[in-house]
């Protein structure tokens, strides 16, 4: 049974918080989306937490605007978070090959709102989270506290089982 | 004069010409694929001005000498085939990324 949820994280204390995050997944299969941090950059960083990277797949939508270095060869470069489509296919693509012992964690909501209008961006989450679902995957959506009034983020509310709040992560 | 079966035709193909720049215009805005796809929308536009100036000229609303239509209409036609290739191409520079995107994801995540 898939377990969707959104985590309402405090700005400042985002990048902690994400290290914690992929600690609660550590036994399943980890396809990270990744929109504010490169794959280097963040593979570097759960290594120096003791994190074990071999079940970590990256979709990669920021590498690829600065043309920077893909580390591991477990990522997928996509031209950028508006991408939607190209996100969607890399995703289901991994899903296909490793199997519904996996969670999609989403990181962030917050980003896509950056480089997606309202309403398309509605659209994609809502058919991404229940096409996920639907596969038995588990999703874990990221959103900065800030953006919690913004239209978006109340739908995905309405879409996800569960709302955890940083407090709850403590 | 033109006959008023033509002028109903001309028409209709002018109201479906707009329809099709309305419904592609709605297209980009639903997946925002491609800026590039908005070269399609700008020929449906022209087009659909192309069919409204031959209407208009037709009911000599407008008065253009044969050579200066002539030149006019051509010109419109070669702009709208421009932009027809430039909305082809970038969408078909969009699905062969679907295909990179789908065959790399293949590869590289799997155990």
């Amino acid at each position: 049974m898939a377990n969707l949820v959104l985590y309402i994280i405090d700005v400042h204390r985002y990048h902690n918080h994400v290290l914690d995050l992929i600690s609660r997944y550590k036994d399943k299969n980890i396809i990270y989306v990744t929109t504010n941090k490169t794959n280097c950059y963040l593979l570097d960083e759960f290594v120096k937490k003791g994190i074990d990277c071999s079940r970590l797949f990256f979709i990669d939508c920021i590498s690829k605007q600065f043309q920077g270095p893909i580390c591991d060869g477990k990522s997928v470069l996509i031209d950028g978070p508006q991408s939607l489509t190209n996100i969607s296919i890399a995703i289901d693509e991994g899903i296909k090959n490793i199997g519904n012992n996996a969670v999609v964690i989403i990181d962030s909501l917050s980003v896509f709102l950056i480089y997606n209008d309202s309403a398309t961006l509605s659209k994609f989450m809502n058919y991404l989270l229940n096409k996920l679902r639907k596969d038995g995957v588990d999703v874990a959506v990221l959103v900065v506290d800030s953006d919690m009034d913004k239209d978006v983020v109340k739908q995905v509310t309405a879409l996800v089982d569960e709302e955890i709040k940083e407090s709850d992560l403590k | 004069m033109i006959l008023l079966k033509y002028l109903v035709l001309d028409l209709l193909a002018i109201l479906f010409q707009f329809t099709a720049a309305y419904l592609g215009y709605r297209i980009y805005r639903f997946n925002r694929l491609s800026r590039g796809w908005l070269a399609i929308v700008l020929g449906f536009i022209i087009q659909g001005l192309r069919r409204s100036i031959t209407l208009l000229v037709d009911i000599d609303y407008i008065v253009l000498s044969q050579e200066s239509f002539d030149l006019f209409d051509r010109f419109l036609a070669m702009v709208i085939s421009v932009l027809i290739v430039v909305g082809i191409l970038s969408m078909l520079r969009n699905f062969e990324s679907f295909e990179v995107v789908s065959k790399k994801s293949s590869e590289i995540i799997k155990f």
